[in-house]
Order: C-alpha cells, then structure tokens, then sequence
C-alpha cells in the first residue's frame, strides 16, 4: 500500500496522507477527493498567515515561482486522525519529479530558485527551515517552489539553518558533475539526504581546490563538520549571542548565486551528439515518421503523454500539441540537458524533460520506500510514444521483447511504437560485438507479442524499409 | 553592560519563536562556516567570539576526539 488511509470517508473519498511528507512535524500534506492539501498546526499556522501577507509572497507566488495556495475551511474535509489547526489547498502539479531524473542546468535553476527564496526573504524577515532539493517540483521547464510551510518568521541571530542542506542537495552535485564530469543523479538516488561534504571532497582532486567554491563550502566544511560533529556547545546560541545577522547570510547567499550561475559542465561526447552526428534516417523517413506519429496524435486529446526515449524532443513536441502534459524522457543526460534549456527559452509549459533509464526506471525509496516514489506511480501516461526506442532495450538493455511490451501495456495507454527491423544499420551496430541471443528480436515476434496485448490500429513501414511504425491500442 | 538586556531579549525570542519548529539540524560545523562566507559582518561575529575558539574548528581533526571548548 502506498498510501496511508486515515479512515476517514467523505463524499465517497477517502483522505490519504501523502507517505514522504513526515519530517517538519508542523505540517503534513494529504490528498482528498483528488486535490492535494497541507495541514497545518497552530504554530504552522501563524507561520502562513504572517506569510500570506508579505509582498515577498504575493510577488513570488504571483509569477509562479512558490506554487499556487489558498487556505481552506478546515470543516469543509473530513475530519483526520491528526488535529489541524488549518488546511491548506495547493495547485497539483501535473507530474512529479526528484532531483535525479533532472538534468545539469536543470538542478542548477532549481539551486538558483531556492537561493533567490532566501535572498529576498532575508528583506522581510522571514527565513527557510530546510533547502531540501525535493522542496522544488517543475511546471514544464519552470521550477515551482511547493513547500510553503517551510517558510517561517526568521528571528535575528539566527543562521541560515538550509545551508549545509543546500550544499548537499545542490552545491556539491553540480561541483562534482561541473568540475569532475561526475553524473550527480546516481548520487543523488543513491542517497536521500545528498552528498556529503566529505564525499564531494574525495570525488575533487588535488587541482580543484583552486576551483570556485571548493576550498570554502567544501573543504571547510568537511572539516567544521569533522570538528564540531560530537560538540556539546549551543553552537546556535553562541553565534546569536556574538551578533550573527542577516548580512552574514545574505554575502554567502550573494556569493553563493555568483557561483552556481557560474558553473559550466562541458561532458565528453555522449550516445545523443553521436547521434546528431550520423543521422540515422534519411530525410523522407524523418518526414513519414513525422506524419505518422502527428496523425496517431491527433486522434483525440491526452491528458499524460510519455515520450521514452525522447532524444532532442521532437516528437515530444509534437504529442504536446494534443496532450495536456507530456514527459519527455531519456536516459542521456546531454540530451535531457538540451531539451530543458530549449524548452526554457521557448517557455514551454507542458513538457517535462526527465532523465529516465527505461531498462533501470526510478524505484520506491527513503523511509519504507515509501517516501519517493516509482516513476510509473507518479501518473499513468495515456498516451505512450516509444521511437527508436525497442533495440536499445531488447538488444542493448538485455530485455525480453514480451516483458517489454507486457510493461507498455501496463502503462495503460495507447502506443505510438517503432521497430527497428535487424537490417538497420543501428541494429547491426548493437550486434556487432554481441553474441546474437535475441531470437525474440524480429518483426514476427514483435508483431505477434503487440497484437496480443494491444488492437494495431494502423503499421506503416518507412521508406528505406528497416522501420516499421505502429499505432497500437489497448483491446477494452 | 548595555547590550545584555538586548541579547538576552534577542536569545528569548529566538529560544520562543524558532528552536521550536527547526527539525532540520544545521550542523554546528556548517554554521561557522557561514561566518567566513559572511563577509565583514561574519568577520565581526568571528571576533566577538573569540578567534581563539573559532580557529579550533579548522584544527586537524586529529585533535578533535574531544570538543577542545571543553
């Protein structure tokens, strides 16, 4: 079950506590009735009305960066095995996503959004509790600020109590892929909480610690940390005895910023630029293809479509034309990191680009796994784009043709699908150095596994013949 | 002195208004740290509290079994 039901029944829905928002015990979000909502307790409380009426607020919620609120009437939900002493109800965003499925400059707009909430925070006394990366969410290539119970009425003297929480969630996962070339992702999936200091320091050389950033917020504190882990002095106390004010934090935050718009990752070639580069289709098949996978789209209006294997996004564009919201995924991060930043300076709001391994997707994780959760739980797609997309699972990711398409149809949608018979040139290429155990890989069995899960309602093969499109079905 | 009345007001308000809530742990390391990023402001606060207890911190960690403020 992931989901905890609370028990309570009203108007035939029940309200389910959202399982990974546990950890500030003076606000937990739940769902009911399809909307997403957030308790809060009387302090949590008096926090959101001081904030509801700042400008700092107006004006950021008002361009979107902190997600759109308003407080409801606590009678008008059932009641709740927790007493709140308000609620309040958030925009649901379209899909979710965690830090390890976004790319280079998408955690860098992420940092750069939560640094910017601090700075102008700083002005009207109010503070963040955490800067958690997982506080951030994304409408299409625009990041979206969602926990606003982390907001709070800062009191002089205190620091800046996100910072070494910053550094782990964001900071230290861009140095180490800006500086060393080192994918953060499986860091960050690998661990709730970040990267450490420590561990950010071993990935660096000897040379980096001339780098921005490096001697300060990691070799310093490294070693602070080391130093002060087993204190037993206030640390907190002492330094709001000595004086520490906001200047202190907005200088670091300043400098901060300065860094991390800075920061440049300049990858090694990958899979996507090779791609460019040979053109694996020649120009009446692109156009087909095009055509095939516009026609299928347009059969009807979609409220999720997912484009796996999306490369630069073009036929994720295309699928944006009918469906509300599309994911865009691919496994290569240079690829994901070129759709963002066009989509960004298109302004594109219904595409999402994510970095997403099908053969290895994101799992359940965090506290009884429950706390993050499987890419597939996070909104069921109905409609599912899979282009050039079948070789690199089947051949290269070692995967049965049947439990691939068995785990298509369990998506739930209708299918866009290409095959890629094994005269392709890419095919011949997967094969080269492999010993060729893939009986299941040909367009008989392809065809007879598809046909058995889903209606093919339409299959054109392209041009030069190695391809075959596919819009498929589900059989009701 | 005519700052303690001041700091002592300061110290309730902050023990009152905001240790309550904070669930995330600051880390006593990473809040010093914050001083030598701080600019000329954190460079006062490292003198008011002494550069003797500060420059401990960034002692070989060697020495650091025991809290040397001890």
């Amino acid at each position: 079950m992931s989901e905890i039901a609370l028990g309570a029944e009203a108007h035939g829905a029940k309200v389910t506590l959202e399982p990974g928002s546990f950890r500030d015990r003076t606000a937990r979000v739940f769902y009911h009735d399809g909307k997403i909502f957030r308790g809060l307790n009387e302090t949590a409380l008096k926090e959101w009305q001081a904030l509801s009426a700042t400008n700092f607020y107006r004006r950021l919620s008002a361009t979107g960066a902190i997600v759109a609120t308003e407080q409801r009437d606590l009678a008008s939900l059932p009641a709740t095995s927790e007493q709140w002493a308000g609620v309040l109800e958030h925009e649901r965003l379209p899909f979710v996503s965690y830090p390890y499925e976004w790319s280079f400059e998408m955690l860098r707009d992420a940092a750069l959004l939560q640094l910017d909430l601090v700075l102008a925070g700083l002005d009207e006394g109010i503070g963040l509790k955490d800067a958690s990366a997982y506080n951030l969410q994304w409408k299409g290539a625009s990041p979206v600020f969602v926990d606003v119970a982390s907001f709070y009425k800062r009191a002089e003297g205190e620091p800046w109590v996100g910072y070494r929480q910053f550094c782990q969630m964001f900071l230290y996962p861009l140095l180490v892929q800006a500086y060393r070339d080192v994918p953060f992702q499986p860091w960050m999936r690998g661990n709730i909480d970040g990267m450490d200091a420590e561990v950010c320091l071993n990935l660096l050389s000897a040379r980096d610690y001339a780098r921005g950033g490096v001697l300060a917020h990691v070799y310093l504190q490294a070693k602070a940390q080391k130093a002060y882990n087993a204190t037993t002095r206030d640390v907190r106390k002492d330094l709001s005895k000595a004086g520490f004010d906001k200047r202190i934090i907005k200088a670091n935050a300043e400098r901060l910023r300065a860094l991390v718009a800075g920061l440049q990752w300049k990858p090694k070639q990958t899979t996507w630029s090779d791609y460019l580069k040979c053109g694996h289709y020649e120009a009446s098949d692109a156009e087909q293809k095009r055509a095939f996978v516009r026609e299928a789209v347009h059969t009807r209006d979609w409220t999720l479509a997912w484009d796996i294997g999306c490369n630069v996004g073009v036929f994720s564009r295309i699928a944006a034309d009918r469906a509300k919201y599309v994911v865009a995924m691919d496994a290569d991060h240079l690829a994901i990191d070129k759709l963002y930043q066009a989509l960004k300076s298109e302004r594109v709001a219904n595409i999402l680009p994510l970095i997403v391994n099908v053969t290895d997707p994101s799992p359940n994780l965090g506290w009884r796994n429950l706390e993050r959760k499987r890419l597939d739980e996070r909104g069921r797609p109905d409609l599912v784009l899979a282009l050039a997309l079948i070789h690199h699972v089947v051949i290269g990711g070692n995967i049965p043709m049947a439990e691939f398409v068995e785990w298509l149809k369990g998506l739930g949608g209708d299918l866009v699908i290409e095959f890629v018979t094994r005269k392709d040139p890419m095919v011949v290429t997967l094969l080269r150095n492999k010993e060729d155990h893939y009986a299941d890989y040909n367009e008989d069995v392809f065809e007879r596994e598809l046909g058995a899960r889903f209606r093919i309602a339409k299959r054109q093969p392209l041009g030069s013949g190695t391809r075959i499109m596919y819009h498929a079905q589900l059989a009701h | 002195m005519k700052k303690t009345p001041f700091l002592l007001i300061a110290y309730f308000v902050w023990v009152s208004e905001t240790r309550v809530d904070a669930y995330l742990d600051p880390g006593s390391g990473s809040m010093l740290v914050q001083l030598l990023l701080g600019g000329v402001a954190g460079a006062a606060v490292i003198m008011k509290l002494g550069w003797q207890r500060f420059k401990d911190v960034f002692r070989s960690s060697k020495a650091k079994q025991t809290d040397p403020n001890e």
